[in-house]
């Protein structure tokens, strides 16, 4: 039987890095009683976190790849993905975040809102999530959650407030008071399983009444009858959680929450807020497309007797061979039943349905809309829509940044070629970021990602996972280049060697696409250009985008309008005017100035003041461009766009510059043209390896 | 063309100014709330850095992504009519030759100020010939002894730095010195208006180097595109 629809919460665990969201979420699984002991990130009983279930994550102490599972609290069923921290892995949170209804942001009670958390607050943002905040490590020596909370709403801008305070912080942190029930809640017993509530200590109980007239007072703006009630002092307890409800599906209040989950403390009233606070999917509005009308964005019903729409946001290869975790937006999954694949056109039969408890699985018969389940032995790639025959509707694409970062790769023992393509294979289709590409100049395969780790973890997984150890080469950034000024073209293709000749002639313009994207705008009119040739000419333009003529590096987007031309009744044909677009930018394409882009990096580094003067060095070293600085309580935010050619090893000369006390992030910001001594030498380059090539 | 070129009536405005407000000295924009006096001031920040000078965005009490969005959407509007090349090559200098500071909790102070400028110079290589001062002073309140350690600021560093004041209807006329500036005499060189006049917004110049405002030319902002034009 699947769900009643109300009663499910589909939620991710999203952080920085060492925030404890591994801890809390392995905390989540005790106390719904997934699993039967807690086990540690680090696992000294050499067990690991449960949702860390991949060899790798476990050695490393990082959350990798988004393990999916379920518990039940209360009466509600809650699929949690516990998503990466680490910035290399975004797309990992960027799915996770496509497919939940809400959201819990773990901040560190010591070290705040960090960079991050700030990248990962504004991917939320993107995909409109709304989220709760819980302050972890409330035992940690330093711990402040009210600076956090402070911070949740200077740094991110959210309506942040604290429903909960600590009892005691540091060493003596012993529970939390709950502002809503004004109520003391310790966590006895050996994993902090027994609640105990007791009155509001004495010395807490003016800290306490004050937070809660602030929490009150931000609270009553959601519902007019609390605010009424405040009035004449008639507050009750359904009324709040009523309230804190409506500002948080409207995504106009984050309530924070604080405890300790290492220490087993403020876990069980963080699942109730996930209960009473986050939406469930029939409170939240996702859309999908018709491909017969790409613009127009169709609410999908969340009823599970409509047609099936559901999406494959993440795709896994493991024992039991290729998993697909699946959100159903409508409709049922049934075992047995037939499914669509939208973009395949393919059917399938439905063999396996099974909720998954990170690496274990709990065989299901079918599950319904809003659920997120895992399917068997369906051949997709991540992103794919899978629809019964009746419905036409796609889920929309996901927002996938461009990959930054090329590493060249080659298995150390030649026989291990084979399993080397196995594994590329299996990547690209899990992890939309990751590309492999073979370099037509050099013959080598090329990995393309978002970054140094992303691919670093890859390269690791080849040896783990296949057995296949790979040499690999220096990092190179993925370059561009694009024309900047609009060219006027008038091109003729003619061949006649003997039999059927070849002709075409085009006329239009080729400019840059400011967006990065290739375009083509016909203007034909008068049959000038025969109907049939239309897309020939497309065809061959966009064969040459992957290959400019400046330095050989991908197009960053091109317009290509085509307004005019020629064709022969009996010479022309498809590949006649292919050919005549490929010449055409082979002759015009240089006439348009182009020029090389490198990929500039939005790096955030995060320091205390005294390291100040040693950050803004580390940058500028790197050709980076210092372009804003936040001071804010002995703390500095270092903002800077810098080449990611000059990124490589950052972390190793921050971390020695610093002792260890700052951290950064970096996001991909834009193409920006490399400087001319670059551009110089890369042109210098590539015309040497064309030289060669020729001799 | 070239950013010298591409915005004409600032250069009318830095002749009337006699080449621009000057290092060392203090530039006032005064209008009523809302007028547009953070763009007039990012505009010119903006332009400077754009002729290759240096210019610090100090802010008090606001976020870098905000700064930063506001900049870039004047710097945006302000390149519009170049080509592709050209916005790059703009955008690039713009970039090298500004930078943001915020400081976001506890009191603005000058000597705070000093210390960033000292450190950027230092430590960034970056020495300023222009600060935005946005979030500070509120002229209503601000100490005469603070706006003179202000100007020696401006001296010891040698650059120019630009705020702004707002302005209450029974303060004074449209085109008179609003009294609190009036009170700080020589330690603010020059004074700019902004008025609103339908869409856009008349600048006129209540003090400059040399006395009396000149006549006869008219200087309008249009907040739609962020440039300055001739009325």
């Amino acid at each position: 039987m699947s769900t009643e629809i109300s009663k499910m919460r589909n939620i991710g665990i999203s952080a920085h890095i060492d925030s404890g969201k591994t801890t809390l979420t392995e905390r989540i699984l005790f106390y719904t009683k997934r699993i039967h002991a807690i086990h540690e990130v680090r696992g000294k009983d050499g067990v690991g976190a449960t949702m860390d279930s991949m060899e790798l994550e476990k050695e490393r102490g990082i959350t990798i790849q988004s393990a999916a599972t379920y518990v039940s609290w209360r009466d509600k069923h809650i699929n949690i993905i516990d998503t990466p921290g680490h910035v290399d892995f975004t797309i990992e949170v960027e799915r996770a975040l496509r497919v939940l209804d809400g959201a819990i942001l773990v901040l560190c009670g010591v070290a705040g809102v960090q960079s991050q958390s700030i990248t990962v607050d504004r991917q939320m943002r993107r995909y409109n999530v709304p989220r709760l905040a819980f302050i972890n490590k409330c035992d940690r020596v330093g711990a402040n959650p009210a600076r956090v909370c402070d911070q949740l709403r200077e740094k991110l801008r959210l309506n942040s407030v604290m429903i909960q305070i600590p009892i005691g912080l540091e060493a003596e942190h012993e529970g939390i008071v709950d502002l809503v029930r004004m109520k003391a809640i310790y966590f006895d017993g050996e994993g902090g399983e027994v609640i105990r509530e007791e009155d509001i200590p004495e010395e807490l109980m003016l800290e306490a009444t004050t937070r809660r007239e602030v929490m009150l007072d931000a609270v009553s703006e959601f519902d007019d009858e609390l605010l009424e009630a405040i009035l004449e002092d008639k507050v009750e307890e359904e009324m709040i959680h009523r309230a804190i409800r409506a500002g948080v599906l409207s995504l106009q209040l984050c309530p924070v929450l604080c405890g300790s989950a290492y220490k087993n403390k403020g876990v069980q009233p963080l699942l109730d807020a996930v209960d009473l606070y986050l939406p469930s999917p029939k409170d939240v509005v996702n859309y999908a497309l018709d491909p017969n009308n790409p613009d127009e964005k169709i609410p999908v019903t969340n009823d599970p007797d409509d047609e099936l729409l559901s999406y494959a946001f993440k795709l896994e290869d493991g024992t039991y061979g290729q998993l697909t975790y699946v959100r159903i937006y409508q409709g049922r999954l049934r075992k047995a039943d037939t499914i669509y694949n939208a973009r395949t056109g393919r059917k399938f039969k439905l063999g396996r349905i099974a909720r998954m408890h990170s690496d274990k699985m709990e065989d299901i018969d079918e599950a319904g809309a809003g659920d997120i389940v895992a399917i068997f032995g369906i051949d997709c790639a991540s992103g794919d829509t899978f629809r019964s025959d009746k419905c036409s509707l796609t889920m929309s694409s996901m927002h996938v940044p461009d990959s930054v970062i090329d590493l060249a790769i080659k298995p150390k023992d030649r026989k291990m070629a084979g399993n080397m393509s196995k594994a590329l294979q299996r990547f690209t289709k899990e992890d939309p970021t990751f590309r492999v590409k073979v370099d037509p100049k050099s013959g080598e395969t090329i990995i393309s990602g978002m970054g140094e780790l992303h691919l670093e973890v890859y390269v690791e997984r080849m040896r783990r996972e296949y057995g296949c150890e790979v040499e690999v080469g220096a990092p190179q950034v993925a370059y561009r280049e694009r024309i900047t000024r609009e060219v006027k073209y008038d091109y003729t293709h003619k061949k006649q060697t003997g039999g059927s000749g070849q002709y075409g002639r085009i006329i239009g313009t080729m400019s840059p696409n400011e967006e990065g994207k290739w375009e083509y705008i016909v203007k034909v009119t008068g049959g000038n250009v025969p109907k049939e040739f239309i897309p020939s000419v497309e065809k061959g333009f966009v064969s040459c985008l992957d290959t400019g003529l400046l330095i050989g590096a991908p197009l960053d987007g091109l317009t290509v309008e085509l307004s005019d031309g020629n064709s022969h009744s009996v010479d022309s044909s498809d590949n006649a005017f292919q050919a005549a677009a490929r010449g055409c930018f082979r002759e015009f394409y240089m006439k348009g100035k182009p020029q090389v882009l490198e990929p500039i990096m939005n790096v955030v580094v995060e320091s205390p003041t005294e390291f100040q003067g040693d950050v803004v060095g580390t940058i500028l070293q790197r050709r980076g461009i210092l372009v804003g600085t936040a001071e804010d309580e002995g703390f500095v935010r270092v903002e800077a766009e810098v080449p990611l050619s000059e990124m490589f090893g950052y972390a190793t000369d921050l971390r020695s510059v610093t002792q260890g006390k700052a951290e950064f992030s970096m996001e991909f910001q834009k193409y920006a043209p490399v400087p001319k001594d670059v551009e110089e030498g890369l042109i210098e380059e590539y015309r040497k390896q064309r030289e060669e090539k020729k001799s | 063309m070239n950013s010298k070129e591409m915005n004409r009536p600032l250069r009318v405005f830095d002749k009337i100014l006699d080449g621009g407000l000057g290092r060392g000295n203090i530039g006032v924009l005064v209008s009523r709330h809302g007028t547009g006096k953070l763009a007039v001031m990012t505009t010119i920040a903006i332009d400077h850095a754009m002729n290759n000078v240096e210019t610090l965005h100090a802010v008090y009490g606001k976020s870098i992504d905000e700064v930063r969005a506001y900049d870039d959407e004047v710097l945006e509007r302000m390149i519009e009519p170049f080509d592709l090349r050209e916005r790059a090559e703009i955008m690039a200098r713009v970039e090298r030759h500004k930078q943001i500071y915020v400081w976001r909790s506890g009191e603005f102070s000058v000597e705070r100020l000093r210390t960033t400028m000292g450190f950027l110079k230092e430590h960034a290589q970056f020495t300023p010939g222009l600060v935005e001062l946005q979030g500070w002073p509120d002229l209503n309140t601000v100490s005469v002894e603070e706006i003179k350690d202000l100007k020696s600021l401006a001296v010891e560093f040698d650059t120019e730095i630009w705020i702004s004041g707002h302005t209450h209807r029974e303060d004074c006329a449209e085109n008179e010195i609003p009294p609190a500036i009036e009170s700080l005499g020589d330690l603010i060189s020059v004074v700019v208006a902004l008025t609103p006049e339908g869409e856009r917004v008349d600048l006129s110049f209540l003090k400059t180097h040399t006395g009396p405002p000149p006549s006869g030319i008219h200087l309008q902002f249009n907040p739609k595109t962020m440039m300055i034009r001739w009325r």
